[in-house]
């Protein structure tokens, strides 16, 4: 739907720089054109494969790898219910029915008022407080249906605002690479430390016998 | 490669020693002794990634014997490898299990049951039986992945064969994999498709039955097609191909694998030109214009008409009324035939088999012509107007491995960017009419990144391109005449556009040259011609022009559509309309057939043998596949009956008979026999004086081509190959070097040519025409194949900003081309840098009016506007 336009294509330019070659700089690309978005859409792909230098189809078949890069459009919030054994012998099944019921769609699908995408995700690492769920990749559990409900009027009245943002942002904090070391730097760091290895290597020896 | 082949190394294959070159992957160097390792993602023309396992063998390491992949694992010296044992059996049928896990067993109605590796190597090592009970996966089928290229997900083992073709060798990654696990699948970008030139590829290397055909799907069952060698017949280039037909219908065409030619690729023309054969607009039989209706006839009313008009044309008038136009597409013994029936016979020296200009014959066979494989191995290629995807698409993916690899570098001149731009060390936009000034003063060697002294002429290649159809050929030789004083003894590969333009000027098709390069008027005592030419004939723009004025009463039109390429429709169309008589020697029925006066039907592609000349100067052979449709004749065959017709005997029964009389006139086919052709899978480039670099033969692999030709070499020994050339007692190869005696004295011929004029540009807002030549722009395959006319695609026009502002239009504007009265169509333009200002660039597609503007004297001057 949008290809990059002003800070955006900045920041798309900078992050290309980032890299030696610049396909590199694909997956990190394609969060930018979600945090836009919300999702990866098909012009976003064509400009990524412009700016690095690639195909849309390579894009779109990187992009399709990932489960945390929606190639189609989501509601504001993606909901992911675990439903591995620790949340399901918890209740996940539950949890699930009642995600599906609260916000109004059912896995895969995207609510009417296209706040909510409901998906049936593996392990997120919430064992202890199962049965849990995500919302944006934020984690919330144990939840029972009453916690769903309050989940989402804390969404919709805005009371999770800073710790849940839309779909598609997943970092406020600017990141930023250290300064290239320069290859013959590297090399040289390289054989000191294979010489002192070597010695050490040597002494110890001698030790032993 | 020939460093490589240098280095043999031995290993130790299943208990015996073998010697392999050093760098070869296990599977290839088994493979050349004799021992078939099965694969599927492995293809020799491909970086290997080991990804279907299937080529597991136990090989010896610090920890004994291992299952690694022989796609990616080099023989090294005394390495151990074993390819038959419990494990590499266990392994194989493990592979093959997992394979056919979600592989649908519908073989019975796959196109590609009968030559399915998949179904092969499950019958030589799988399992025999599954264990899998549960549901396999779905997808919709097939899918459309390009205009003649189906996908049916269900049946790919993802080898990844198709996505790395598209990526590594066309450089376009149009599809890739998409998706993960089980539900992984081959796909183009959403909205995208994997149109390009060379689509058809893939569905020649899918192991599966993946990926195929829109117009062979369903069919033939492999095992009913036979199979004859051939030669692509769509562009110079000869890639050697393999026709199959059932039922005297041809079916697909397949490459086959030639390390001097085509590494096993096609373009899609050439895969889908043969459908021309069996099309509807076939000439099967002689017709004759009687009372303004072309009307069936016999073969004997048909030539004695030709031959009462011409003898009394040529009583009446002379030789000079009588003209031929073409010849550039039928083969050697059809252009021998007729050359020797106009000009030994009949003294008419207008005969010209480059109507569209093309490349000045006196650099043809003055010149020394490059091979494909010294282009892509030579210090400094210059690219002169060419274009070389549309004009050669296949040299095109040989060019582009071989600046990847940098084993050339190539320096651009011309008016627009091309495909090659990216890769070429430097392209330079220059207008055309500034180029013949300013390349002296150009550094080429500098631009390529080559020291002066690390470069001697020979390693310099030029690459003369036909990439502006309005542009002369003067230009061109005056081009090329400037490089050549800089490098004297640089090679030149001509871009030509008939497949078999090269063996016609060998022929003698061009005004003032008779077979092997002699000149008229230079003709010894004992030529065996009895009646060659006393003076200089006309090229094809001036027959035309010639025939506008009434100067011409009788014009030949030798094989298929030769002036399909001719940009100047109006001028064709005045010439034909006022000759007395056209006569067409044809396959098809096309777009001049309304003023044609006699057509003799001509066998079409795949229904004749015989031999082509390619660009490089190869002699190829031609398979016959069909019988010829109706009662359509060989061109030699037309030539002998009209000769007889008019009472001369050409002495000609067969096609050796015209062989045997080549060899005695044409220096250049001295030592030269047809029938070195049935031996020689790569042709024989002639003059057979000239050293050739002859690659050491590759072992083929029978996935990636199943053609005949591979099934016979699939197991052949590691031998060196068979000298062909004249060999000194030293073993140094002799270079005879006689054959250009009679070639100094062309260029005085030449001379007398008028040069073309250049329109000079006065007003800002007029633009210069720039043609482009496009691979579906013409041409009988692109008229009479339903595929390839289905993949012709609306012209563009591309401009510069600099100019788009003078003539005040911009990017995206539909535009019409205006010159004095007359308009073009309506275009949409494209404003693009990648132009020269001051030219507008406009693909050639026939059927788009843009050969109004055609004239072969110099650029053409235009305007822009908005429509």
């Amino acid at each position: 739907m949008s290809r990059f336009k002003d800070e955006v294509l900045q920041e798309a330019l900078e992050l290309v720089k980032l890299y030696p070659e610049a396909r590199s700089a694909t997956i990190p690309l394609c969060h930018l054109a979600q945090s836009v978005d919300g999702y990866l859409a098909p012009d976003a792909i064509e400009h990524i494969a412009e700016l690095t230098s690639t195909t849309p189809a390579e894009v779109h078949g990187t992009a399709s790898f990932y489960d945390m890069i929606q190639l189609h459009p989501v509601g504001r919030y993606v909901v992911g219910v675990c439903t591995n054994i620790a949340c399901m012998l918890q209740g996940g099944y539950e949890l699930l029915e009642a995600v599906e019921e609260t916000m109004g769609a059912s896995v895969g699908e995207t609510s009417e008022d296209s706040l909510f995408t409901v998906e049936e995700v593996e392990c997120i690492a919430l064992c202890d407080r199962a049965p849990c769920l995500h919302v944006n990749y934020r984690y919330f559990g144990p939840l029972d249906e009453e916690g769903v409900k309050r989940l989402k009027s804390d969404l919709i009245e805005g009371r999770l605002e800073d710790e849940v943002p839309s779909h598609g942002v997943i970092s406020r904090i600017k990141r930023s690479a250290p300064e290239l070391i320069p290859l013959e730097e590297i090399d040289e760091l390289r054989l000191v430390e294979d010489e002192q290895r070597s010695s050490r290597m040597a002494q110890k020896g001698g030790g032993d016998a | 490669m020939s460093k490589e082949r240098e280095e043999a190394i031995s290993f130790v294959l299943d208990g015996r020693p073998i010697w392999a070159r050093k760098g070869d992957p296990v599977i290839r160097a088994a493979e050349e002794a004799g021992t078939y390792i099965p694969r599927f993602c492995y293809h020799p023309r491909m970086k290997a990634v080991g990804m279907c396992r299937m080529c597991l063998v136990e090989i010896k390491g610090p920890r004994g014997f291992t299952l690694q992949p022989a796609c990616f694992v080099q023989v090294s010296p005394d390495m151990e490898v074993i390819t038959d044992s419990v494990a590499v059996r266990k392994a194989q049928d493990g592979v093959l299990e997992y394979l056919l896990a979600n592989h649908p067993l519908d073989c019975p109605v796959c196109d590609k049951g009968g030559e399915c590796p998949l179904q092969d190597q499950t019958l030589a090592h799988g399992p025999g039986e599954s264990r899998y009970v549960e549901e396999k996966r779905h997808f919709a089928k097939p899918i459309e992945i390009s205009s003649i290229v189906l996908l049916d997900r269900e049946r790919c083992i993802q080898c990844g064969r198709c996505t790395r073709f598209a990526g590594e060798v066309v450089g376009k990654g149009l599809i890739d994999f998409a998706g993960r696990g089980a539900n992984i699948e081959v796909a183009p970008a959403p909205g995208g498709t994997f149109d390009n030139y060379f689509s058809g590829n893939i569905i020649q290397i899918c192991p599966v039955g993946a990926l195929t055909s829109k117009s062979y799907r369903f069919k033939a069952r492999p095992w009913d097609l036979e199979q004859t060698e051939s030669t692509c017949t769509s562009c110079a280039m000869g890639c050697r191909v393999v026709l199959q037909s059932s039922q005297n219908e041809m079916t697909r065409v397949l490459g086959i694998d030639s390390d001097a030619i085509n590494h096993s690729w096609l373009c899609d023309k050439g895969r889908f030109a043969f459908e021309a054969t069996s099309s509807e607009d076939r000439v099967l039989a002689p017709y004759l214009r009687k009372n303004d209706n072309l009307v069936e006839v016999g073969w004997f009313e048909a030539l004695t008409q030709v031959a009462k008009t011409l003898t009394a044309a040529l009583e009446k008038v002379g030789p000079a009324t009588v003209a031929a136009i073409g010849g550039g597409s039928i083969s050697n013994e059809d252009a021998f035939a007729w050359a020797k029936l106009l000009k030994g016979y009949l003294s008419v020296d207008s005969l010209d088999c480059q109507p569209e200009g093309g490349v000045d014959p006196s650099l043809l066979l003055g010149g020394k012509i490059a091979t494909f494989d010294e282009v892509v191995n030579s210090k400094l290629t210059l690219l002169l107007g060419a274009d070389v995807e549309e004009e050669m698409p296949v040299l095109y993916l040989r060019l582009r491995e071989a600046l990847l690899a940098q084993t050339t570098s190539a320096v651009e001149i011309i008016e627009r960017r091309t495909s090659l731009s990216t890769l070429v060390s430097s392209s330079l936009l220059i207008e055309a009419d500034e180029v013949l000034s300013q390349i002296e003063s150009i550094d080429l060697s500098a631009l390529a990144g080559v020291k002066v002294k690390d470069l001697s002429d020979e390693q310099v290649v030029v690459v003369v391109g036909q990439a502006d159809l309005l542009r002369s050929s003067s230009w061109r030789s005056g081009l090329v005449a400037k490089v050549l004083q800089r490098y004297p003894n640089a090679k030149i590969l001509p871009l030509l556009q008939g497949a078999n333009t090269m063996g016609a000027v060998q022929m003698g098709m061009s005004p003032g040259l008779l077979p092997g390069g002699r000149v008229i008027g230079k003709v010894p005592e004992d030529f065996p011609w009895p009646n060659p030419p006393k003076s200089l004939g006309r090229n094809a723009a001036d027959v035309l022009s010639a025939a506008a004025a009434d100067d011409i009463e009788i014009i030949f039109l030798l094989g298929p559509n030769p002036l399909s390429g001719f940009p100047d429709k109006s001028l064709v169309r005045q010439a034909l309309e006022r000759s007395s008589m056209v006569v067409a020697i044809d396959s098809h029925f096309g777009e001049w057939t309304e003023y044609v006066d006699v057509v003799l039907p001509l066998s079409g592609y795949g229904e004749y043998f015989g031999s082509i000349t390619n660009a490089e100067s190869r002699v190829l052979p031609l398979g016959q596949s069909l019988v010829p449709a109706g009662v359509s004749q060989k061109g030699w065959e037309i030539a002998v009956a009209l000769a007889e017709s008019i009472g001369y005997d050409l002495g000609f029964e067969s096609e050796s008979d015209i062989w045997e009389e080549i060899q005695a006139i044409s220096k250049i086919h001295r030592g030269f026999s047809p029938s070195l052709l049935s031996t020689e899978v790569e042709g024989v480039v002639v003059p057979r004086s000239v050293k050739v670099h002859i690659a050491g033969r590759r072992v083929l692999d029978p996935v990636a081509t199943p053609g005949i030709s591979s099934v016979k070499r699939q197991a052949a020994p590691l031998s060196e190959p068979v000298a062909i050339y004249d060999f000194n007692p030293d073993g140094e190869l002799v270079d005879s070097n006689d054959s250009s005696d009679s070639l100094d004295e062309l260029s005085d011929v030449m001379k007398e040519r008028p040069t073309a004029s250049i329109a000079s540009r006065k007003e800002p807002d007029k633009l210069r025409l720039h043609l482009a030549r496009k691979l579906y722009g013409y041409g009988v395959e692109v008229a009479s194949s339903p595929t390839l006319s289905s993949l012709v695609s609306k012209p563009k026009l591309r401009l510069s900003s600099e100019s788009a502002r003078v003539s005040s239009v911009e990017d995206g504007d539909v535009v019409r081309i205006i010159s004095g009265d007359l308009s073009s169509g309506e275009f949409q333009l494209e404003v693009s840098n990648d132009v020269v200002p001051g030219v507008l660039v406009a693909e050639f597609v026939e059927g788009y009016e843009l050969d109004k503007f055609g004239s072969l004297n110099g650029g053409v001057l235009v305007k822009v506007v908005k429509a």
